[in-house]
């Protein structure tokens, strides 16, 4: 038996946008209603590594927020350790905050610029450790601090965030975030701010809490070489849908749906082959509001223009093809895909 | 042939805590037609040795020392009357972040024309119209958006239209400072593709800065490796990349993630670049270095070590 932490059912979050439609747009079946995460099916497994990667705006975010009921979800449910956390009392949802945590992409967002480096780490142990006696709390701290890497403690720990540099900062949001000793953590993009030389170190140090705290991570990420590294598994995302879903090696090797065959193909190499095939996707993923019909990724489909346009992929929405060992692709044409990526 | 030679260029900042020696004796030079590529972390000098080429710096940078030759002349001697002729018309700079900094009250067309009308007499607005709403169209941008305001743009838009109008003055040379820091991935991969048809189509030069190694790998003919304000290694980038001579060149290329070798996380490099208000007259990655002994701590020399291909580091291999 496979041993879910979370398990992600039919998910759709909607957001309504206010905005006034002209006459045109309503005539184009231009609506209000961004459908963020649009029909998501996906299980956690128990202290994997699970990359979720797609270009901004497809819905990355939304999802980890919405495990973290963050969001709303308009539809779908989330289940955590067998339970629907849909059905969970305040208390319970309150507890439940402790164990599943988040580091966003820019630590301003989540930290206070009037408390230094204490005070940030104070203040989860205030809210869900109210009885743990102080000295206990200031060990926690301390060791914490330790872990990673903000030292001196004794100097560090009177830093307020604007006398950090940009990689301290992340390691004082990492600090907040793992000094509750989750078990779940949704790290958003937690690199992509930062310098290439400093991101390497702050994926080590995640690694590293993950190991000696067995974390099961949601790594956010739109760097797919990263993915590949860092990941058991892959998720990709396109316009708020799951498009390929595998073992990291296979999602980037044998990738069976033309989107990610896409991102895989445009990570640059020193040495490029005469049958490394480039596909630079054209333009831009089109509008959440305006959602292309049938397969939502065929307007700028490599497969479905080279392949005359087949009728199916702007008619009928594609099932995920599955693969077995937990690949599968939604493509009518994975198959295809997945032989020409070998 | 080159187009442009730096020599020994040095560069300080006046600062409260004392002077930032920001570049130090800086060796490079860009050839006709070719691609240059600047890598190194943030702070290591890029911006400020490539803005020091049409004299854009901030007004607390002193030149204190080298030579910047183009077409064989020393731009670090000219008057700022001269280098006023220089600027767009032979060398043009997209500048770290601009797109963000896109008048929000002004029509883009309207943003572009300005080096035109300002740069090159008798031109005349319609003349300027066209010529911009023409390089639109080269960048993928079609031409009636010329009446759009930035806010129309999305960042991948906004980044094409900073290139257009780099190119509205028919330059020689392009300076693009982190082109593509900041922009998701297959809008980067869009950009670098356009990039590299318009060097050819336009017979540019160009230098492109990136603290991301990994996005100059594929575009650029040489390469410049900065570390805490010098150029530690230089070289044809085929070169550079298969057979780093500098530590420092090294352990940047192993971190990051090469999805046709083994699937390891090799993680980062410990430690901090040296300050630059004292920095040390030898090997600036000393302090890092996992090669160093005693005989590093000889003065920095930067040398040629196979034909065109230049290193500081003495324990190169
Ligand atoms: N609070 C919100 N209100 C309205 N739209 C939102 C909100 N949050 C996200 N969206 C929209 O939902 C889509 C998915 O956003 P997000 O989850 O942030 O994507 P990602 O993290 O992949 O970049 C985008 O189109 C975004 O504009
Ligand atoms: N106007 C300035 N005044 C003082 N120091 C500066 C100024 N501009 C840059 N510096 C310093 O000079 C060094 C090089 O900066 P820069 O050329 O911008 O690096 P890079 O482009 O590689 O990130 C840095 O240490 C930076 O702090
Ligand atoms: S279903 Fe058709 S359009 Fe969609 S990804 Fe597959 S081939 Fe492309
Ligand atoms: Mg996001
Ligand atoms: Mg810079």
């Amino acid at each position: 038996m496979t041993d879910n932490i979370i398990e992600i059912k039919d998910l759709h979050v909607t957001f309504e946008v206010r905005k006034k439609l002209t006459k045109k747009e309503k005539e184009a079946g231009i609506g209000n209603a961004v459908r963020a995460v649009d029909g998501v099916d996906l299980e956690f497994r128990r202290g994997e590594i699970m990359a979720v990667v797609g270009e901004s705006g497809c819905g990355k975010t939304t999802l980890g927020k919405s495990i973290l009921q963050l969001n709303r979800p308009s539809s779908g449910s989330i289940v955590y350790n067998g339970r629907d956390m849909g059905s969970l009392s305040k208390s319970e949802l309150k507890e439940l905050r402790s164990k599943l945590q988040m580091v966003f992409q820019d630590p301003y967002e989540s930290l206070n610029p009037r408390q230094n480096v204490y005070q940030t780490l104070m203040e989860p142990l205030k809210i869900h450790r109210k009885d743990m006696p102080q000295e206990e709390k200031d060990k926690l701290i301390y060791d914490m601090m330790e872990k990673v890497g903000l030292k001196p403690v004794d100097i560090m720990s009177q830093r307020y965030p604007h006398h950090l540099s940009g990689g301290q900062r992340q390691r004082l949001a990492i600090a907040a975030t793992m000094i509750l000793k989750p078990e779940f953590v949704v790290a958003d993009e937690p690199v992509s701010m930062l310098d290439v030389s400093i991101r390497a170190e702050i994926v080590r140090l995640l690694l590293d809490l993950q190991k000696s705290n067995d974390i099961t991570y949601m790594f956010i990420t739109h760097d797919l070489s990263l993915a590949w590294v860092l990941a058991d598994r892959i998720a990709v995302f396109y316009l708020g849908k799951l498009m390929e879903l595998g073992p990291a090696d296979q999602v980037v090797h044998q990738s069976a749906h033309p989107y990610t065959s896409a991102l895989v193909s445009v990570i640059p190499k020193v040495e490029t082959e005469a049958d490394d095939k480039k596909h630079v996707l054209e333009g831009e993923t089109p509008s959440p509001l305006d959602m292309p019909e049938g397969c939502r990724f065929h307007t700028r489909c490599w497969y479905y223009k080279e392949n005359g346009c087949p009728s199916v992929c702007r008619e009928k929405q594609p099932e995920l093809v599955d693969f077995g060992e937990g690949h599968c692709a939604a493509c009518h044409f994975a198959k295809e895909v997945k032989e020409l990526s070998k | 042939m080159k187009i442009l030679d730096i020599k020994d260029l040095s560069i300080e900042f006046k600062s409260k805590a004392g002077m930032v020696h920001a570049v130090q004796n800086v060796n490079l030079w860009l050839n006709e037609g070719e691609i240059l590529g600047v890598a190194g972390e943030s702070g290591c000098g890029k911006t400020t040795t490539t803005l020091a080429i049409p004299r854009l710096l901030p007004k607390n940078a002193v030149i204190t020392g080298g030579e910047i030759l183009f077409n064989g002349e020393d731009l670090a001697a000219k008057s700022e009357k001269e280098m006023e002729a220089i600027r767009w018309k032979d060398i043009a700079v997209v500048f770290q972040g601009a797109m963000n900094a896109l008048n929000p009250l002004k029509t883009i067309g309207n943003q572009m024309m300005e080096p035109i009308l300002l740069h090159e007499e008798g031109v005349s607005k319609a003349e300027a119209e066209a010529r911009v709403k023409e390089l639109l169209e080269q960048v993928g941008i079609a031409g009636h958006r010329f009446n759009n305001y930035p806010h129309e743009f999305s960042g991948g838009m906004k980044q094409r239209v900073m290139i257009a109008m780099a190119l509205v003055c028919r330059p020689k040379i392009i300076i693009a400072d982190e082109p593509v820091t900041a922009l998701d991935v297959m809008i980067q991969a869009q950009i670098l593709e356009l990039l590299k048809k318009l060097t050819k189509e336009y017979k540019l030069s160009m230098i492109m800065i990136s603290h991301d190694l990994s996005v100059l790998s594929e575009l650029c003919d040489r390469m410049a490796i900065m570390y805490a304000g010098r150029v530690v290694e230089f070289g044809d980038a085929k070169d550079v990349f298969k057979n780093p001579k500098h530590e420092y060149t090294d352990k940047l290329i192993h971190s990051l993630p090469d999805i046709s070798g083994d699937r390891v996380f090799t993680g980062g490099i410990p430690g901090y670049p040296p300050s630059l208000i004292e920095p040390p007259a030898h090997c600036p990655f000393y302090d890092r270095c996992e090669r160093r002994d005693d005989s590093c701590l000889g003065d920095f020399n930067f040398t040629e070590i196979t034909p065109g291909h230049w290193t500081g580091c003495i324990h190169h291999r």
